[in-house]
């Protein structure tokens, strides 16, 4: 018998302002006050924040009020209509297809036409050692090129705190350095197993302890 | 040296009134402590556990000098409880020993410095002041309270949200498993407000309201409540924290409505729920054209079910729920005929009263 939970904490959205940047700080001012550059390509390994800060600039462009779209090269055809827009960010640029890139190609030079749209760009590699095509590949590396660097366990830890602050949750220190020692590194697991917790504590009327984190994690499937 | 003499009942009772927030156990002896003080003929009582502070004074006017001083509120409260009800009550100060005598009993009780009782503050202006009558809110309060959390470690859940908007107050609690909504209308036109009310607050405030027309004031600051009515003032904190913004929970597309009479729904509920399980308390309900069904079974397969006749045609519905969760929205609202809307059986369900807006309570199923 399960008890359902009611819907009363939206998950909050991507923004600059709950990515940890202590070592990402240039990456962050290059998004927000970009001067006249108008390709970015970040590259970083998996679960060190590119998605995030895609999807924060996406948001950053609705507050000013700019037309923007969002696409991922894993699971989607890049729309031809999405030149259009002002802000376009292309995630998971080494896995498009090579229709994809064609498109993504002549985004390019659609845009360094004219315009003042601008591409933000992010994939696991530096522009030159991606797989893509040729031409592809030196567009890529026209503009400004970031590596976002991943998270140490200090900026982990600091992350998991803010996001139970903001879901207000009082949850102790060690079920955090547990979670860290025993559960998948990357920030987006974590921080998916922060709220995992949070809705079997309110469902069950338990405080979150190492306990209840042990118990979860025996019967959580392997993948989300 | 006699400091005071009364009839027992007149100390008892305002005694009685701040008492019940006094913990037994504190890491600051002098909080298990009442505050006495005797100011121009009127004994005022004061407890406080630092989250809330009541005070209220006898109702008449006793002679005698002024005096302040603090003993323990268990004991006193023990004493005069023990001793007849009509035995006229002295007390008699010497040094730190405070001495009372009824009749042929005698108790020498020791005191602690009033000047060392922690009393709270009151910081800044009201952000909201208003009144209404007191048997109005307690009417309120009783057709939210019961869905508060109970030591939840969202602290904002272990409270009850009040809001003020132009004429209207609300309250409302939730545990996550079902909220309530109450509202009323006032006569003063309030800016928008809102503070969460510690569950604490909420259970004194509503033991010590009177079911009278007499006013209750509120008034709203930065980080604190105060509640004036009688003789009576309750200082609060207030839960620091965000409430969630309950609107998004309340369902507005449930197509499987009907009325239904309280009691009898209320009643073949609590028939049923003699052989609902004791750890999950799950009753399943089962919608028909025209019937209801309500369906418990136990961990040793026991069973009841009962059938209630509904106007009611729309599709078929079975949908669980935590048994308790429905008993209480039945038992702590006045109406005598209610209005229940379901959507599906992960969704939440909505209970209202017919042609009335001031009150809404939201219920998640439960799978079963």
């Amino acid at each position: 018998m399960d008890q359902l939970i009611l819907d009363l904490t939206p998950t909050p959205l991507p923004a600059f302002d709950n990515f940890v940047a202590e070592r990402n700080r240039e990456v962050i001012t290059a998004l927000t006050h970009p001067g006249d550059e108008r390709f970015i390509y970040l590259w970083g390994e998996p679960g060190s924040g590119k998605t995030h800060l895609l999807q924060a600039w996406i948001a950053h462009a609705e507050t000013l009020g700019r037309a923007s779209i969002y696409l991922d090269g894993q699971r989607e055809h890049l729309p031809d209509f999405a030149r259009e827009a002002s802000f376009i960010a292309v995630d998971h640029v080494d896995d498009l297809a090579p229709d994809d890139q064609i498109t993504l190609f002549s985004f390019y030079n659609s845009l360094k036409e004219g315009g003042e749209s601008r591409l933000l760009m992010a994939g696991r590699l530096p522009p030159m050692a991606l797989v893509v095509r040729d031409d592809l590949r030196t567009r890529l590396g026209w503009g400004l090129v970031f590596e976002v660097k991943p998270l140490s366990d200090a900026d982990k830890l600091a992350a998991l705190h803010a996001h139970a602050a903001e879901r207000q949750l009082a949850i102790p220190d060690d079920v955090f350095r547990y979670l860290l020692t025993h559960w998948r590194r990357d920030l987006s697991s974590l921080i998916g197993m922060l709220d995992l917790l949070d809705r079997y504590s309110l469902a069950l009327r338990r405080p979150i302890t190492v306990p209840l984190v042990k118990n979860i994690l025996h019967t959580a499937p392997t993948e989300p | 040296m006699l400091i005071l003499q009364a009839e027992r009942d007149a100390l008892l009772k305002p005694l009685l009134a701040v008492t019940g927030i006094v913990e037994r156990r504190h890491t600051l002896p002098i909080l298990s402590n009442v505050l006495i003080e005797k100011k121009d003929g009127a004994v005022g009582f004061l407890a406080t556990d630092l989250e809330i502070q009541i005070t209220t004074a006898s109702a008449e006017t006793l002679p005698g000098e002024s005096f302040r001083l603090t003993t323990s509120a268990k004991k006193l409260q023990d004493i005069l409880r023990a001793i007849p009800g009509n035995s006229t009550v002295s007390l008699e100060q010497q040094d730190n020993r405070l001495t009372l005598k009824a009749g042929k009993s005698r108790f020498n009780l020791q005191t602690l410095p009033a000047e060392d009782f922690p009393l709270l503050s009151v910081n800044g202006t009201p952000e909201a002041t208003f009144s209404l009558p007191q048997k109005e809110l307690k009417r309120l309060i009783s057709q939210v309270q019961y869905s508060m959390a109970v030591q939840d470690i969202r602290y904002y859940l272990n409270g009850l949200l009040m809001q003020t908007d132009d004429n209207q107050v609300r309250l409302v609690a939730t545990d996550g498993h079902r909220l309530a909504f109450a509202a009323a209308e006032i006569d003063t036109s309030l800016p928008k407000a809102e503070v969460i009310l510690p569950r604490k607050t909420i259970i004194e405030l509503y033991k010590l309201l009177q079911d009278s027309d007499e006013p209750i004031t509120i008034e709203v600051l930065a980080n604190q409540v105060r509640f004036t009515f009688g003789s009576t003032v309750i200082i609060s904190k207030v839960v620091d924290g965000k409430f969630p913004d309950y609107n998004r929970v309340i369902p507005l597309d449930n197509d499987k409505l009907f009325l239904i009479d309280r009691l009898t729904f209320l009643h073949a509920l609590q028939r049923a729920a003699i052989l609902a399980n004791e750890k999950f308390r799950g009753v399943r309900l089962v919608l028909k054209p025209g019937s209801l069904s309500i369906l418990c079974t136990n961990s040793e397969q026991e069973e009841a079910e009962e059938e209630l006749e509904i106007d009611y045609g729309g599709g078929e519905l079975e949908i669980g729920f935590n048994i308790n969760y429905l008993l209480d929205v039945l038992t702590n609202l006045p109406a005598e005929t209610l209005q229940l809307a379901f959507g599906d059986a992960n969704r939440s369900t909505l209970v209202t009263i017919p042609d009335y807006s001031q009150f809404k309570y939201i219920v998640m199923p439960m799978r079963i």
